[in-house]
């Protein structure tokens, strides 16, 4: 099996914001913060999380503050967005600068921005444009619980939005009435799981999820050994290194884990690694990312891989920093 | 980045792209400067309207612009317009062209929603003779699917009048063309309890409509006959999930079981586990005496449910020898560790609940 390559990972991480004479750079703005958030988490995951400059970091992550809705944008001068705002208090808390670097005022502007984005039946809009999806509730949900703000009154309304987005197989779509996607189920068990409201599903329905997930590690693929082991997110389709993540934390979640076979998934996503430039990518011999790359170390942090920093399956974040959160009690 | 081939560049086509790129950066990063004077001013004009289009063809995926072009569309060109539906036509065409691109970004689709409920003259309709089109196109795209639940909401709305029995013979019709679209038999199942909750006001509007309102006459009625149409699709591909899924689903859910007479359920579930274990001998011919996975694994799972719902202990088989239920998903089970080694410690858990 291909060794995993953790200094090639780091300086790959490492490297990524020194791409600005590449176009790429300037068109992916719009995901700055969360790629930020996405390589500091691969870097804590490889034992390395001082290599980046924590003062630069902290700085730009208050740099994406809009202060037009209280919340963070991607980029500086983007408009404030629950999926920003996440990546920003996940970099914070990582860094342990949270209380550091807002101030009270700032933080009862982020808690307004979330809970104004709550619509009546218990949904969440990602910002005043509309656009609803359970991905929302739980940055939502996280947010609130990192910054300490849980309340029962926006966690039931979201809890009860959430059942009504389960499916016939036991997963969960986007909104009430969409297909099971496991990136959309990772959001719905995560947002339970940090709400206490696991046990709001019945344990014949925990089964039956756990069950199509672990129908999600893939055979051979038209006789090719290439994809063996490798996880896709619905039926049918080709699987793919981020949902290494998506499927094996919702099982972490479920505490069944063991239903893949772990060994075949690690030689996927090591299969995945770029081992001249670092980063990982979707498939073998596909373009890296830093999405990928942190959610393929990630899924092999999960499968317990050497020399990886544990995970947290529901946050997200290193086991070494949520560990010390305060949770949420039902 | 999805699907996107590994690419090398050597230190010589590298110099190329980097001195290629300088032009373009300048351009957009000129364009990006330019929107933000704007966007800071609060420049409602045409012309900076015109300079989100430009952006936004560039790329796709910058949120912010696409939010402010409808601060734009709202603040002047809607109370100013002519024609607004005209204004929204364009705009419509404008989304497309960006779906073309990129099929899958969700900011295109939010904004093809907005301008759904912000033109008061929508056509949902056309909108969804349009839909059609992009699932023919793929039609697994959750997005395209989302959206067209979405449309026949408002559609629903605007005319008080259920769509369900045209939607259920549209993933009728797509089943047919390929039994293995998941979509498809999601939104089935979401049709099926729709249309079994509002059976009593549900209108038929052509014979079509009536022919498949008939199927819904009571939940074991259509189970049957559902049972029936599928048989084909599992015998045809036997390894395919999909169906097994669906057929899981119709068997072993609190749905059906509890709209039915507990004794034709559990009669009905003792002929699916028989018939599936003919299937499986057919399979095991064909494959030197090798089984079938989901032979197995969707019997095993009816099997539980007679055993975990109906506390049913023994059945009688094929050969007319009375097996006990228990005994023989353990069996199965045995097989399943061997034939589908990824998810052994499912079957070991499974094993262990069982608990002979």
């Amino acid at each position: 099996m291909t060794e995993l390559a953790v200094q090639k990972h780091i300086d790959y991480v490492v490297n990524l914001n020194k791409h600005t004479r590449d176009y790429e750079y300037w068109l992916t703005e719009h995901l700055r913060l969360n790629g930020l958030y996405w390589g500091l988490t691969a870097l804590f995951m490889l034992n390395a999380p001082d290599v980046l400059d924590k003062k630069d970091i902290v700085k730009y992550v208050l740099s994406c503050r809009d202060s037009r809705s209280g919340a963070f944008g991607a980029f500086p001068k983007h408009d404030g967005h629950l999926l920003s705002t996440l990546s920003g208090l996940q970099i914070l808390v990582m860094l342990g600068e949270l209380d550091t670097a807002l101030t009270d005022e700032d933080k009862s502007g982020i808690i307004k921005f979330i809970k104004d984005n709550q619509l009546p039946d218990g949904s969440f809009q990602g910002d005043k444009y509309g656009e609803i999806d359970t991905r929302f509730v739980y940055n939502a949900i996280s947010s609130l619980s990192l910054l300490g703000e849980l309340t029962d009154d926006v966690v039931e309304p979201a809890v009860k939005f959430i059942l009504r987005c389960q499916n016939f197989d036991g997963g969960f779509g986007l909104v009430p009435g969409a297909e099971s996607h496991a990136a959309q189920i990772f959001t719905c068990l995560g947002s339970l799981a940090i709400a206490d409201r696991l046990h709001y599903l019945s344990e014949e329905k925990q089964e039956l999820l756990a069950w199509w997930l672990s129908e999600r590690q893939q055979d051979s693929f038209n006789n090719s050994k290439e994809f063996e082991g490798g996880l896709n997110g619905r039926p049918e389709k080709l699987p793919d290194v981020c949902y290494s993540w998506w499927v094996l934390s919702s099982l972490s979640i479920l505490k069944r884990v063991e239903w893949i076979d772990k060994d075949k998934l690690r030689r996927f996503i090591l299969s995945s690694q770029d081992l001249e430039t670092g980063g990982i990518s979707d498939r073998p011999d596909n373009q890296v990312d830093v999405f990928h790359t942190v959610f393929g170390l990630a899924g092999l942090s999960l499968t317990g891989h050497p020399g990886l920093d544990a995970i947290d399956p529901v946050y997200c974040m290193p086991v070494s920093i949520t560990s010390s959160l305060k949770k949420w009690k039902n | 980045m999805h699907g996107v081939k590994r690419q090398k560049y050597d230190a010589e086509l590298r110099k190329r792209k980097l001195a290629k790129d300088v032009a373009k950066i300048e351009n957009y990063r000129g364009l990006t400067n330019q929107f933000f004077i704007k966007r800071d001013s609060n420049d409602h004009s045409l012309e900076t309207f015109k300079l989100t289009s430009t952006i936004l063809n560039i790329n796709p995926e910058f949120y912010t612009v696409w939010n402010y072009r409808r601060e734009i569309l709202l603040g002047t060109l809607i109370p100013n317009s002519q024609s607004v539906n005209d204004l929204f036509d364009t705009e419509l065409n404008f989304t497309m062209a960006q779906l073309k691109k990129v099929p899958k970004c969700y900011w295109v689709w939010t904004h093809r929603q907005w301008c759904l409920e912000t033109n008061p003259y929508s056509n949902f309709t056309k909108e969804i003779f349009i839909v059609n089109k992009l699932l023919e196109l793929d039609s697994r795209n959750f997005h395209g699917w989302h959206y067209r639940r979405y449309v026949i909401g408002l559609l629903e709305k605007q005319t008080g009048k259920s769509q369900s029995l045209k939607e259920f013979q549209y993933t009728t019709k797509l089943i047919n063309k390929n039994f293995s679209n998941y979509s498809a038999l999601h939104n089935r199942t979401k049709l099926i309890e729709k249309i079994f909750s509002e059976k009593t006001t549900i209108e038929a509007d052509n014979e079509e409509d009536q022919k498949n309102l008939e199927l819904f006459r009571t939940k074991k009625h259509f189970l049957e006959k559902e049972i029936n149409y599928f048989k084909n699709a599992i015998y045809t591909d036997p390894d395919d999930q999909s169906v097994w899924l669906y057929l899981n689903w119709l068997l072993t859910s609190d749905f059906f079981s509890s709209g039915i007479d507990a004794k034709e359920f559990v009669d009905l579930l003792v002929l699916q586990i028989n018939e599936i274990d003919e299937l499986n001998e057919l399979e095991k011919e064909d494959n030197n005496g090798i089984d079938n996975k989901w032979c197995l694994k969707v019997k095993s799972s009816i099997e539980l449910a007679l055993v975990n719902k109906f506390s049913i202990e023994k059945m009688v088989n094929n050969e007319g020898q009375e097996i006990t239920l228990k005994e023989d998903i353990l069996k199965a089970i045995e097989l399943l560790k061997i034939a589908d080694p990824k998810r052994i410690n499912r079957y070991i858990e499974i094993q262990k609940n069982i608990g002979l």
